[in-house]
Protein backbone atom coordinates (compact mmCIF):
# COMPACT_ATOMS: atom_id res chain seq x y z
CA UNK A 1 0.00 0.00 0.00
CA UNK A 2 1.35 3.40 -0.89
CA UNK A 3 1.78 5.84 1.94
CA UNK A 4 -0.42 8.92 1.77
CA UNK A 5 0.94 12.45 1.59
CA UNK A 6 0.58 13.08 5.31
CA UNK A 7 2.07 9.72 6.23
CA UNK A 8 5.07 10.57 4.08
CA UNK A 9 5.45 13.93 5.81
CA UNK A 10 5.32 12.20 9.18
CA UNK A 11 7.96 9.68 8.15
CA UNK A 12 10.11 12.51 6.83
CA UNK A 13 9.97 14.54 10.03
CA UNK A 14 10.65 11.49 12.16
CA UNK A 15 13.69 10.40 10.18
CA UNK A 16 15.10 13.93 10.06
CA UNK A 17 14.96 14.15 13.85
CA UNK A 18 16.44 10.67 14.18
CA UNK A 19 19.34 11.51 11.89
CA UNK A 20 20.10 14.81 13.56
CA UNK A 21 20.07 13.13 16.96
CA UNK A 22 22.49 10.46 15.80
CA UNK A 23 25.04 12.91 14.43
CA UNK A 24 24.79 15.06 17.57
CA UNK A 25 25.51 12.02 19.73
CA UNK A 26 28.56 11.28 17.61
CA UNK A 27 29.64 14.91 17.80
CA UNK A 28 30.09 14.56 21.55
CA UNK A 29 31.81 11.17 21.43
CA UNK A 30 35.54 10.93 21.82
CA UNK A 31 37.36 11.02 18.46
CA UNK A 32 39.31 7.91 17.56
CA UNK A 33 41.97 9.71 15.53
CA UNK A 34 45.56 9.03 16.55
CA UNK A 35 47.79 11.98 15.70
CA UNK A 36 50.55 9.82 14.36
CA UNK A 37 53.87 11.61 14.68
CA UNK A 38 52.87 13.01 18.08
CA UNK A 39 51.03 10.00 19.42
CA UNK A 40 52.00 6.44 18.66
CA UNK A 41 50.08 3.26 18.89
CA UNK A 42 51.21 0.64 21.39
CA UNK A 43 52.64 -2.21 19.31
CA UNK A 44 51.72 -5.77 20.20
CA UNK A 45 54.54 -7.99 21.46
CA UNK A 46 54.27 -10.44 18.60
CA UNK A 47 54.10 -7.76 15.92
CA UNK A 48 56.20 -8.72 12.91
CA UNK A 49 58.47 -5.73 12.47
CA UNK A 50 61.86 -5.67 10.80
CA UNK A 51 63.94 -8.70 11.73
CA UNK A 52 67.02 -8.58 13.96
CA UNK A 53 69.53 -10.95 15.47
CA UNK A 54 68.91 -11.76 19.11
CA UNK A 55 71.66 -10.84 21.51
CA UNK A 56 72.63 -13.52 23.99
CA UNK A 57 72.65 -11.81 27.40
CA UNK A 58 75.50 -14.01 28.68
CA UNK A 59 77.99 -13.52 25.88
CA UNK A 60 76.70 -10.23 24.57
CA UNK A 61 76.91 -11.64 21.05
CA UNK A 62 74.47 -13.07 18.54
CA UNK A 63 73.78 -16.80 18.49
CA UNK A 64 73.87 -17.42 14.75
CA UNK A 65 75.72 -20.59 13.70
CA UNK A 66 75.77 -19.70 10.01
CA UNK A 67 73.61 -22.63 8.93
CA UNK A 68 72.09 -20.52 6.09
CA UNK A 69 68.63 -21.95 6.71
CA UNK A 70 67.15 -18.48 6.77
CA UNK A 71 68.85 -17.47 3.55
CA UNK A 72 67.52 -20.55 1.80
CA UNK A 73 63.95 -20.33 3.01
CA UNK A 74 63.43 -16.64 2.46
CA UNK A 75 60.80 -16.43 -0.32
CA UNK A 76 61.78 -12.88 -1.21
CA UNK A 77 65.56 -13.44 -1.31
CA UNK A 78 65.92 -10.67 1.22
CA UNK A 79 68.68 -12.26 3.31
CA UNK A 80 72.31 -12.33 2.19
CA UNK A 81 74.96 -14.01 4.33
CA UNK A 82 78.74 -13.79 4.10
CA UNK A 83 80.25 -16.88 5.67
CA UNK A 84 83.86 -17.84 6.20
CA UNK A 85 85.48 -21.03 7.40
CA UNK A 86 88.68 -20.12 9.29
CA UNK A 87 91.91 -22.09 8.57
CA UNK A 88 92.18 -25.37 10.45
CA UNK A 89 88.58 -25.42 11.60
CA UNK A 90 85.47 -27.07 10.25
CA UNK A 91 83.08 -24.66 11.89
CA UNK A 92 81.62 -21.98 9.66
CA UNK A 93 81.48 -18.45 11.00
CA UNK A 94 79.14 -15.65 10.19
CA UNK A 95 80.95 -12.58 8.87
CA UNK A 96 78.18 -10.36 7.59
CA UNK A 97 74.40 -10.69 7.78
CA UNK A 98 72.35 -8.44 5.49
CA UNK A 99 68.60 -8.14 5.23
CA UNK A 100 67.01 -5.99 2.53
CA UNK A 101 63.85 -4.46 4.01
CA UNK A 102 62.85 -3.36 0.53
CA UNK A 103 62.42 -7.01 -0.40
CA UNK A 104 61.33 -8.51 2.92
CA UNK A 105 57.63 -9.36 3.07
CA UNK A 106 57.64 -9.87 6.84
CA UNK A 107 56.49 -13.46 6.46
CA UNK A 108 58.41 -14.76 9.44
CA UNK A 109 59.73 -17.92 7.75
CA UNK A 110 63.33 -17.06 8.62
CA UNK A 111 62.45 -16.72 12.28
CA UNK A 112 60.66 -20.08 12.27
CA UNK A 113 63.39 -21.90 10.41
CA UNK A 114 66.31 -20.88 12.59
CA UNK A 115 67.54 -23.97 14.51
CA UNK A 116 69.08 -21.97 17.36
CA UNK A 117 66.44 -19.28 17.61
CA UNK A 118 68.92 -16.57 16.68
CA UNK A 119 66.64 -14.12 14.86
CA UNK A 120 63.37 -12.49 15.78
CA UNK A 121 60.97 -9.81 14.71
CA UNK A 122 61.40 -6.44 16.38
CA UNK A 123 58.65 -3.89 16.95
CA UNK A 124 60.23 -1.41 14.56
CA UNK A 125 57.75 -0.42 11.85
CA UNK A 126 59.04 3.01 10.85
CA UNK A 127 61.50 1.76 8.25
CA UNK A 128 60.97 4.35 5.50
CA UNK A 129 64.21 5.65 4.01
CA UNK A 130 65.24 8.21 1.44
CA UNK A 131 67.27 5.80 -0.68
CA UNK A 132 67.00 2.12 -1.53
CA UNK A 133 70.50 1.36 -0.26
CA UNK A 134 69.57 2.47 3.24
CA UNK A 135 66.95 -0.26 3.38
CA UNK A 136 69.66 -2.91 3.44
CA UNK A 137 70.50 -3.46 7.09
CA UNK A 138 73.55 -5.20 8.45
CA UNK A 139 72.39 -7.19 11.45
CA UNK A 140 75.53 -8.78 12.87
CA UNK A 141 77.16 -5.56 14.04
CA UNK A 142 75.58 -4.40 17.24
CA UNK A 143 74.40 -0.85 17.63
CA UNK A 144 72.98 -0.51 14.16
CA UNK A 145 69.61 1.02 13.42
CA UNK A 146 67.75 -2.22 13.85
CA UNK A 147 68.69 -2.85 17.49
CA UNK B 1 39.80 68.58 9.52
CA UNK B 2 39.60 66.99 12.93
CA UNK B 3 39.10 63.28 13.26
CA UNK B 4 35.68 63.44 14.90
CA UNK B 5 34.27 65.79 12.32
CA UNK B 6 35.72 63.62 9.58
CA UNK B 7 33.91 60.66 11.07
CA UNK B 8 30.64 62.54 10.92
CA UNK B 9 30.89 63.24 7.23
CA UNK B 10 29.36 60.90 4.73
CA UNK B 11 32.76 59.81 3.41
CA UNK B 12 34.01 59.05 6.90
CA UNK B 13 30.99 56.88 7.56
CA UNK B 14 31.50 55.01 4.31
CA UNK B 15 35.15 54.33 5.09
CA UNK B 16 34.39 53.09 8.60
CA UNK B 17 31.54 50.92 7.38
CA UNK B 18 33.63 49.32 4.65
CA UNK B 19 36.45 48.66 7.12
CA UNK B 20 34.03 47.18 9.66
CA UNK B 21 32.34 44.99 7.09
CA UNK B 22 35.69 43.73 5.82
CA UNK B 23 36.76 42.85 9.36
CA UNK B 24 33.57 40.89 10.06
CA UNK B 25 33.83 39.29 6.64
CA UNK B 26 37.43 38.10 7.06
CA UNK B 27 36.89 37.01 10.64
CA UNK B 28 33.84 35.03 9.62
CA UNK B 29 35.49 33.40 6.61
CA UNK B 30 38.27 32.13 8.85
CA UNK B 31 36.07 31.03 11.73
CA UNK B 32 33.25 29.49 9.70
CA UNK B 33 35.55 27.35 7.56
CA UNK B 34 37.39 26.22 10.68
CA UNK B 35 34.09 25.44 12.42
CA UNK B 36 32.88 23.49 9.42
CA UNK B 37 35.97 21.32 9.36
CA UNK B 38 36.05 20.85 13.12
CA UNK B 39 32.36 19.98 13.44
CA UNK B 40 32.42 17.64 10.46
CA UNK B 41 35.48 16.00 11.95
CA UNK B 42 33.94 15.44 15.34
CA UNK B 43 30.67 14.14 13.88
CA UNK B 44 32.75 11.52 12.05
CA UNK B 45 34.84 10.77 15.17
CA UNK B 46 37.84 12.56 13.68
CA UNK B 47 39.65 15.58 15.05
CA UNK B 48 39.69 17.89 12.04
CA UNK B 49 42.63 20.25 11.52
CA UNK B 50 45.06 20.16 14.44
CA UNK B 51 48.48 21.20 13.17
CA UNK B 52 48.40 24.88 12.19
CA UNK B 53 47.94 26.95 15.31
CA UNK B 54 46.18 25.79 18.48
CA UNK B 55 43.61 23.17 17.44
CA UNK B 56 44.15 24.12 13.81
CA UNK B 57 42.70 27.58 14.26
CA UNK B 58 45.00 29.09 11.63
CA UNK B 59 44.37 26.35 9.07
CA UNK B 60 41.97 28.49 7.04
CA UNK B 61 44.50 31.33 6.96
CA UNK B 62 47.15 28.93 5.68
CA UNK B 63 44.76 27.60 3.03
CA UNK B 64 43.86 31.12 1.98
CA UNK B 65 47.54 31.98 1.61
CA UNK B 66 48.05 28.92 -0.53
CA UNK B 67 45.16 29.86 -2.82
CA UNK B 68 46.46 33.42 -3.20
CA UNK B 69 49.87 32.10 -4.25
CA UNK B 70 48.39 29.88 -6.96
CA UNK B 71 48.39 30.82 -10.61
CA UNK B 72 45.05 31.97 -11.99
CA UNK B 73 44.26 29.69 -14.89
CA UNK B 74 41.79 30.68 -17.59
CA UNK B 75 40.91 27.55 -19.58
CA UNK B 76 40.70 27.59 -23.36
CA UNK B 77 37.35 28.32 -24.95
CA UNK B 78 35.83 30.20 -22.02
CA UNK B 79 34.12 33.55 -22.34
CA UNK B 80 37.00 35.45 -20.78
CA UNK B 81 35.11 38.53 -19.61
CA UNK B 82 32.19 36.72 -18.03
CA UNK B 83 34.53 34.12 -16.58
CA UNK B 84 36.53 36.82 -14.82
CA UNK B 85 33.55 38.85 -13.62
CA UNK B 86 31.43 35.97 -12.32
CA UNK B 87 33.22 35.44 -8.98
CA UNK B 88 32.78 39.10 -8.13
CA UNK B 89 29.12 38.97 -9.09
CA UNK B 90 28.72 36.27 -6.46
CA UNK B 91 30.93 38.00 -3.95
CA UNK B 92 29.80 41.65 -3.96
CA UNK B 93 26.14 41.00 -3.15
CA UNK B 94 27.33 39.31 0.03
CA UNK B 95 29.22 42.45 0.99
CA UNK B 96 26.23 44.62 0.14
CA UNK B 97 23.95 42.49 2.26
CA UNK B 98 25.99 43.40 5.33
CA UNK B 99 24.66 46.95 5.10
CA UNK B 100 21.31 46.25 6.74
CA UNK B 101 22.36 43.67 9.33
CA UNK B 102 21.73 45.11 12.83
CA UNK B 103 24.73 43.88 14.80
CA UNK B 104 23.60 45.78 17.88
CA UNK B 105 21.24 48.64 18.76
CA UNK B 106 23.67 51.19 17.36
CA UNK B 107 25.89 49.13 15.09
CA UNK B 108 24.20 49.04 11.74
CA UNK B 109 25.58 50.53 8.57
CA UNK B 110 22.30 51.82 7.21
CA UNK B 111 18.90 51.25 8.79
CA UNK B 112 16.86 51.18 5.61
CA UNK B 113 13.06 51.38 5.72
CA UNK B 114 12.93 48.44 3.39
CA UNK B 115 15.84 46.55 4.96
CA UNK B 116 14.19 43.16 4.69
CA UNK B 117 13.25 43.62 1.06
CA UNK B 118 16.70 44.97 0.27
CA UNK B 119 18.40 41.97 1.86
CA UNK B 120 16.44 39.36 -0.04
CA UNK B 121 16.53 41.14 -3.37
CA UNK B 122 20.29 41.67 -3.23
CA UNK B 123 20.78 38.03 -2.33
CA UNK B 124 19.23 37.05 -5.66
CA UNK B 125 21.97 38.80 -7.63
CA UNK B 126 24.42 36.11 -6.57
CA UNK B 127 22.39 33.61 -8.58
CA UNK B 128 23.13 35.61 -11.72
CA UNK B 129 26.82 35.36 -10.88
CA UNK B 130 26.52 31.61 -10.51
CA UNK B 131 24.80 31.36 -13.87
CA UNK B 132 27.47 33.56 -15.46
CA UNK B 133 30.16 31.27 -14.08
CA UNK B 134 28.43 28.16 -15.37
CA UNK B 135 27.69 29.63 -18.78
CA UNK B 136 31.11 31.19 -19.33
CA UNK B 137 33.02 28.04 -18.35
CA UNK B 138 32.15 26.30 -21.62
CA UNK B 139 31.80 23.03 -19.75
CA UNK B 140 28.74 20.82 -19.60
CA UNK B 141 29.08 20.12 -15.91
CA UNK B 142 29.34 23.79 -15.08
CA UNK B 143 26.31 24.59 -17.20
CA UNK B 144 24.27 21.81 -15.59
CA UNK B 145 25.25 23.13 -12.18
CA UNK B 146 24.24 26.65 -13.10
CA UNK B 147 20.88 25.54 -14.52
CA UNK B 148 20.12 23.56 -11.39
CA UNK B 149 21.15 26.51 -9.26
CA UNK B 150 18.64 28.75 -11.03
CA UNK B 151 15.84 26.21 -10.70
CA UNK B 152 16.55 25.75 -7.03
CA UNK B 153 16.88 29.44 -6.38
CA UNK B 154 13.55 30.29 -8.02
CA UNK B 155 11.79 27.52 -6.15
CA UNK B 156 13.12 28.19 -2.68
CA UNK B 157 12.83 31.97 -2.89
CA UNK B 158 9.06 31.51 -2.46
CA UNK B 159 8.90 29.68 0.88
CA UNK B 160 11.62 31.97 2.24
CA UNK B 161 9.62 35.09 1.40
CA UNK B 162 6.38 33.54 2.63
CA UNK B 163 7.96 32.64 5.92
CA UNK B 164 9.39 36.10 6.55
CA UNK B 165 6.08 37.66 5.57
CA UNK B 166 4.73 36.30 8.85
CA UNK B 167 7.22 38.50 10.67
CA UNK B 168 6.30 41.49 8.56
CA UNK B 169 2.65 40.93 9.30
CA UNK B 170 3.38 40.71 13.01
CA UNK B 171 5.57 43.82 13.22
CA UNK B 172 4.03 45.74 10.32
CA UNK B 173 7.47 46.92 9.33
CA UNK B 174 10.25 46.06 6.92
CA UNK B 175 12.77 47.92 9.01
CA UNK B 176 15.12 45.46 10.67
CA UNK B 177 15.79 47.56 13.76
CA UNK B 178 12.06 47.74 14.47
CA UNK B 179 11.68 44.02 13.97
CA UNK B 180 14.40 43.45 16.56
CA UNK B 181 12.85 45.94 18.98
CA UNK B 182 9.49 44.20 18.66
CA UNK B 183 11.10 41.05 20.01
CA UNK B 184 12.35 42.52 23.30
CA UNK B 185 9.61 40.63 25.19
CA UNK B 186 9.26 37.50 23.18
CA UNK B 187 11.36 36.10 20.38
CA UNK B 188 9.39 35.40 17.24
CA UNK B 189 10.61 31.83 17.19
CA UNK B 190 7.98 31.01 19.84
CA UNK B 191 4.83 32.10 17.98
CA UNK B 192 6.42 31.49 14.59
CA UNK B 193 8.25 28.20 14.98
CA UNK B 194 7.06 26.68 11.70
CA UNK B 195 8.17 29.68 9.60
CA UNK B 196 11.52 29.49 11.36
CA UNK B 197 11.99 25.90 10.23
CA UNK B 198 10.79 26.76 6.72
CA UNK B 199 13.20 29.68 6.63
CA UNK B 200 16.10 27.51 7.77
CA UNK B 201 15.41 24.77 5.22
CA UNK B 202 14.97 27.22 2.36
CA UNK B 203 18.03 29.16 3.45
CA UNK B 204 20.15 26.03 3.31
CA UNK B 205 18.76 25.42 -0.16
CA UNK B 206 19.56 28.99 -1.20
CA UNK B 207 23.10 28.51 0.07
CA UNK B 208 23.52 25.45 -2.16
CA UNK B 209 24.68 23.41 0.77
CA UNK B 210 24.17 19.71 1.39
CA UNK B 211 21.51 18.23 1.43
CA UNK B 212 20.47 20.74 -1.25
CA UNK B 213 23.81 21.00 -3.03
CA UNK B 214 22.72 19.72 -6.43
CA UNK B 215 24.33 22.71 -8.23
CA UNK B 216 27.74 21.54 -7.09
CA UNK B 217 27.12 17.86 -6.55
CA UNK B 218 30.63 16.42 -6.51
CA UNK B 219 29.70 12.92 -7.53
CA UNK B 220 27.76 13.98 -10.63
CA UNK B 221 28.99 17.42 -11.65
CA UNK B 222 32.62 17.50 -10.48
CA UNK B 223 32.16 20.84 -8.70
CA UNK B 224 29.23 22.30 -10.62
CA UNK B 225 29.50 25.92 -11.62
CA UNK B 226 33.02 26.42 -10.23
CA UNK B 227 34.58 23.34 -11.82
CA UNK B 228 36.87 25.44 -14.04
CA UNK B 229 37.90 27.92 -11.38
CA UNK B 230 41.16 27.82 -9.49
CA UNK B 231 43.34 29.95 -7.28
CA UNK B 232 41.98 33.21 -5.97
CA UNK B 233 38.85 33.11 -8.12
CA UNK B 234 37.88 29.83 -6.56
CA UNK B 235 38.70 31.25 -3.14
CA UNK B 236 36.26 34.09 -3.79
CA UNK B 237 33.45 31.65 -4.56
CA UNK B 238 34.37 29.72 -1.47
CA UNK B 239 34.45 32.78 0.78
CA UNK B 240 31.18 34.05 -0.67
CA UNK B 241 29.57 30.76 0.27
CA UNK B 242 30.66 31.05 3.89
CA UNK B 243 29.78 34.73 4.04
CA UNK B 244 26.31 33.91 2.78
CA UNK B 245 26.05 31.28 5.45
CA UNK B 246 26.83 33.91 8.06
CA UNK B 247 24.39 36.38 6.52
CA UNK B 248 21.56 33.89 6.38
CA UNK B 249 22.19 32.99 10.01
CA UNK B 250 22.37 36.66 10.96
CA UNK B 251 19.02 37.22 9.26
CA UNK B 252 17.52 34.24 11.08
CA UNK B 253 18.82 35.73 14.32
CA UNK B 254 17.32 39.11 13.52
CA UNK B 255 13.95 37.80 12.44
CA UNK B 256 13.34 34.90 14.79
CA UNK B 257 15.82 34.88 17.65
CA UNK B 258 15.45 38.44 18.89
CA UNK B 259 18.53 39.87 17.22
CA UNK B 260 20.79 41.56 19.73
CA UNK B 261 18.27 41.31 22.56
CA UNK B 262 19.59 39.46 25.57
CA UNK B 263 20.40 39.86 29.24
CA UNK B 264 23.76 40.68 30.86
CA UNK B 265 26.13 40.41 27.89
CA UNK B 266 26.52 43.33 25.47
CA UNK B 267 24.15 43.23 22.48
CA UNK B 268 26.83 42.50 19.90
CA UNK B 269 27.98 39.43 21.81
CA UNK B 270 24.42 38.14 21.92
CA UNK B 271 24.13 38.73 18.22
CA UNK B 272 27.23 36.70 17.41
CA UNK B 273 26.33 33.89 19.83
CA UNK B 274 22.93 33.45 18.23
CA UNK B 275 24.28 33.76 14.71
CA UNK B 276 26.94 31.13 15.25
CA UNK B 277 24.38 28.86 16.88
CA UNK B 278 22.47 28.94 13.60
CA UNK B 279 25.73 28.43 11.68
CA UNK B 280 26.28 25.36 13.84
CA UNK B 281 22.84 24.01 12.95
CA UNK B 282 23.48 24.55 9.24
CA UNK B 283 26.79 22.70 9.44
CA UNK B 284 25.22 19.97 11.55
CA UNK B 285 22.52 19.44 8.92
CA UNK B 286 25.13 19.24 6.20
CA UNK B 287 27.05 16.45 7.88
CA UNK B 288 23.93 14.47 8.70
CA UNK B 289 22.00 14.16 5.46
CA UNK B 290 22.87 12.88 1.99
CA UNK B 291 22.11 14.89 -1.12
CA UNK B 292 18.59 14.97 -2.56
CA UNK B 293 17.83 14.23 -6.20
CA UNK B 294 16.77 17.30 -8.22
CA UNK B 295 13.21 16.00 -8.60
CA UNK B 296 12.93 15.29 -4.88
CA UNK B 297 14.19 18.77 -4.23
CA UNK B 298 11.51 20.35 -6.40
CA UNK B 299 8.80 18.09 -4.97
CA UNK B 300 9.82 19.02 -1.47
CA UNK B 301 9.64 22.73 -2.22
CA UNK B 302 6.45 22.89 -4.28
CA UNK B 303 4.46 20.14 -2.63
CA UNK B 304 5.44 20.64 0.98
CA UNK B 305 7.23 23.85 1.92
CA UNK B 306 5.26 26.31 -0.19
CA UNK B 307 1.78 25.08 0.84
CA UNK B 308 2.88 24.89 4.46
CA UNK B 309 4.23 28.43 4.35
CA UNK B 310 1.03 29.67 2.70
CA UNK B 311 -1.21 28.01 5.27
CA UNK B 312 0.93 29.39 8.03
CA UNK B 313 0.69 32.90 6.62
CA UNK B 314 -3.09 32.59 6.40
CA UNK B 315 -3.35 31.41 9.99
CA UNK B 316 -1.10 34.21 11.22
CA UNK B 317 -3.07 36.94 9.49
CA UNK B 318 -6.35 35.38 10.57
CA UNK B 319 -5.33 35.26 14.23
CA UNK B 320 -3.96 38.78 14.05
CA UNK B 321 -7.21 40.07 12.61
CA UNK B 322 -9.24 38.23 15.22
CA UNK B 323 -7.51 39.68 18.28
S1 LIG C 1 60.57 -12.33 7.13
FE1 LIG C 1 60.32 -13.62 5.33
S2 LIG C 1 60.85 -12.25 3.64
FE2 LIG C 1 61.61 -11.27 5.47
S3 LIG C 1 63.71 -11.94 5.62
FE3 LIG C 1 62.53 -13.40 6.84
S4 LIG C 1 62.03 -15.05 5.41
FE4 LIG C 1 62.73 -13.32 4.19
S1 LIG D 1 68.87 -19.77 10.38
FE1 LIG D 1 69.60 -18.86 12.32
S2 LIG D 1 71.53 -19.86 12.69
FE2 LIG D 1 71.06 -20.32 10.59
S3 LIG D 1 72.07 -18.68 9.44
FE3 LIG D 1 70.02 -17.96 9.82
S4 LIG D 1 70.16 -16.79 11.71
FE4 LIG D 1 72.02 -18.03 11.55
Amino acid sequence: MKASYFEKVGIGIRTVIKGMKKSLVYFFKKPVTLQYPHQKKVIADRYRGSIRLKIDPQTGKHKCIACTNCEKICPAFAITLKIETPEGSKKKELKEYYVDLGKCIYCGLCVDSCPVDAIEHSNVYEVAERSKENLILRLDTIGEKNV
Amino acid sequence: MELTSLLNTFLGKVIISVAGVMVVFTFNALIAVWLERKISGHIQLRLGPMEVGPHGLLQSAADGLKLICKEIITPQGVDKKLFGVAPYMVFFPSLLMFIVIPFSDRLQVQDLNIGLLYFFSISCIATIGIFMAGWASNNKYSLMGAVRSIAQSIAYEIPIILSILNIVVLTQSLKLSEIVKAQSNMWFIIPQFVPFIIYLISAIAELNRTPFDIPEAESELVAGFHTEYSGMRFAIFFMAEYTNMFLVSAMATTLFLGGWNGPLLPPIVWFFIKTYAIVFIIIWVRWTFPRLRPDQLMNFCWKFLTPLALINLLVTTFILKLF
